[in-house]
């Protein structure tokens, strides 16, 4: 089933002006929460995760059009694929870290939600057909399962960041704004390990997805690709993290600064094949 | 009719004379029968605790009741009249309402926020109500406190933020640590606040607590009160790799625990990170352990700052529920207009 063009062309409209609802609904609520940040008044920070969840129903709404005009998961372009990437991370938010344990961790995630959506605005927006290559369904999983480890390795990046914050406080004893609105460090730390150790997970299980429809269409599970080979040293890069916890008993601060190495892997692998190595997986 | 009240606080009045003119709850009733048989008095209710002595009453003409009052307390405490002008304060229609809304919503008291405050009205008027002191206006005042007391509390955060030493130790501790049920606390010297901060502790569910001392003896009797096991003072140090918080309130002229020995134990316990609370004067642990990895040291000092951080932000909640205690005053004035008109 195909639509016809005349009407795609409406859902066209109706897509940019939903994309821009969902940009100015998260932009809203993010100054609603900066605002009970600041006052630290709990009704504020409510009213904000109201227009938070209506910003995600129009950003979902976005996404799901896109796959029925597509018939496929939109991933095969940059713009494509940070739309996803930021739904993925509100997603997480939206049903993690919002529990009232984690204070105001949640409201961090924000800037980086924001800005991959200013990114993706600068982007071209059009729906073109994806190459007859990737119309396959080992794409939606394949993408899918990348995309869910990178965004818990950003999410684990933000709590290292705020680990590293809340450490500095309380060691040095300025008592401030994070003192009060943070969870407790052993908190922060956990929730960037357990990211981590999920999003290794589903790193592998993407990994394998991508070799087993490697093998459907190039009739072999690997090729030298940048992207691939950069996939591996991240893979190898979580493991070691991992491993630090399990076996080598590292403590926190230095999971931290492991957790902001890894997320420029994360960066890189995502966006170095487009910008830097021009490989099988480039998007532009 | 006139609703009055005529009281003494901590901000009025020392406590030499506060203690003279409270009601202990055994003389209560018959303080409360007894001022109902003077000249004018309707209704009268008695609320008396540590910091406040109030009396409030429904007077058929505001000058002979305000003078029975007076007579009431200088002839039952005896006290001269002139302290009671001295010390004491008066309101009448209105204003009544104002400061006992302001009292229960815990706005008048010495620690911003305190809870206690609220129960110790709330008992103050089922006594009142016992001894049938009270008739339809005063239990019409009280309820409405009741209800404007729990508002306070609902709507604003005035009760948040520890505001006592102990209860900032456990406040910065689970800025720390997520789960206490997994820590264990040392704490060294068996003196009162080292005692009442394990007490803190062990109501939020610490695994489990061991007591130092130099008499052995008595660093068993507060171990056994909280569950835990005494050590040796001797052996406070092996002790260290095993503890997560140390709590250390001993009198010594010199540190007790050195940066030398902590590191050493930090890199016994592979730097698992370790929280000492050192509420010594003159401090018990070499300050320059904080620059240890993974220590965290507060003296009290900087518990003393944590609290006050949290008594200013009491502070500005209790600007919030002054307007709603505006709020309030203004709907049961309007409510009740024919008789607290006052003067």
């Amino acid at each position: 089933m195909s639509i016809p063009i005349s009407q795609k062309y409406k859902s066209m409209l109706m897509y940019n002006f939903f994309f821009n609802l969902t940009s100015f609904f998260y932009l809203l609520s993010f100054l609603f929460y900066i605002v009970s940040f600041i006052k630290q008044k709990d009704k504020i920070r409510i009213l904000g995760f109201f227009i938070n969840l209506i910003g995600f129903f129009t950003h979902s709404f976005n996404l799901i059009l896109r796959t029925i005009i597509l018939e496929i998961l939109p991933i095969s372009n940059l713009y494509e694929s940070l739309i996803l990437f930021s739904w993925l991370i509100m997603l997480i938010k939206i049903l993690i870290l919002d529990r009232k344990k984690f204070q105001f961790s949640g409201f961090f995630v924000f800037p980086v939600v924001l800005f991959l959506i200013f990114f993706a605005s600068n982007l071209d927006s059009d729906i073109k057909p994806p190459l007859p290559m990737l119309k396959s369904h080992w794409l939606g999983i394949h993408g899918l399962l990348c995309f869910l480890s990178y965004s818990l390795f950003t999410i684990s990046f933000i709590f290292a960041i705020l680990y590293l914050l809340q450490e500095r406080e309380l060691k040095y004893k300025r008592i401030g704004i994070f003192f009060f609105q943070l969870p407790s460090l052993e908190l922060l730390d956990r929730i960037s390990y357990k990211t981590i150790l999920f999003g290794f997970l589903f790193l592998t299980l993407g990994i394998f997805s991508g070799s087993i429809w490697a093998k459907e269409v190039w009739g072999n599970y690997w090729r030298q690709d940048p992207k691939l080979i950069l996939s591996l040293i991240m893979w190898l890069f979580y493991l070691f993290y991992l491993c630090t916890r399990l076996f080598l008993g590292w403590q926190a601060e230095e999971r931290a600064y492991l957790s902001l190495g890894g997320f420029l892997i994360t960066l890189f692998t995502y966006l170095g094949t487009d910008y830097f190595l021009k490989g099988l997986h480039s998007y532009l | 009719m006139v609703l009055q009240l005529l009281g003494i606080n901590h901000k009025t009045a020392p406590v030499q004379i506060r203690e003279k003119v409270s009601f202990s709850d055994n003389i209560l009733s018959e303080a409360l029968l007894a001022l109902k048989t003077y000249d004018s008095i309707e209704e009268n209710l008695i609320l008396s605790t540590c910091n406040r002595t109030e009396i409030y009453a429904v007077v058929k003409e505001a000058s002979k009741g305000l003078r029975s009052l007076k007579i009431f307390i200088s002839d039952f405490h005896k006290i001269l009249q002139d302290e009671i002008h001295r010390y004491f304060y008066f309101f009448s229609g209105i204003e009544v309402a104002r400061h006992l809304f302001r009292v229960i919503s815990s706005l008048d008291s010495q620690i911003l926020g305190e809870t206690q405050i609220f129960g110790q009205v709330k008992q103050a008027y089922f006594k009142a109500k016992e001894c049938k002191t009270i008739g339809k206006n005063l239990i019409c005042l009280f309820e409405e406190a009741i209800k404007v007391g729990k508002r306070v509390r609902k709507e604003t955060n005035i009760g948040e933020g520890a505001v006592s030493i102990s209860s900032v130790a456990v406040e910065l501790t689970k800025k720390i640590f997520e789960d206490l049920k997994e820590k264990n606390a040392l704490i060294i010297g068996a003196g009162k606040v080292g005692e009442i901060t394990v007490k803190n502790f062990y109501s939020r569910g610490i695994n489990s607590v061991f007591v130092a001392n130099r008499t052995y003896e008595k660093a068993e009797t507060i171990a056994s009160k909280f569950g835990g096991k005494a050590i040796k003072f001797e052996h406070i140090f092996e002790a260290l790799s095993e503890m997560d918080i140390v709590i250390s309130s001993v009198s010594s002229p010199h540190f007790i625990l050195s940066k030398d020995q902590i590191e050493l134990i930090m890199e016994k316990r592979k730097f698992k990170p370790l929280f000492f609370i050192d509420l010594g004067v003159p401090r018990n642990i070499d300050p320059k352990i904080n620059e240890i990895r993974n220590v965290y040291l507060y003296d009290i000092d900087d518990l003393n700052l944590v609290r006050d951080k949290n008594i200013k932000k009491r502070k500005i909640e209790a600007k919030k529920a002054d307007k709603i205690l505006e709020e309030c005053v203004l709907r049961y004035a309007k409510k009740n207009n024919c008789w607290c008109q006052g003067k």
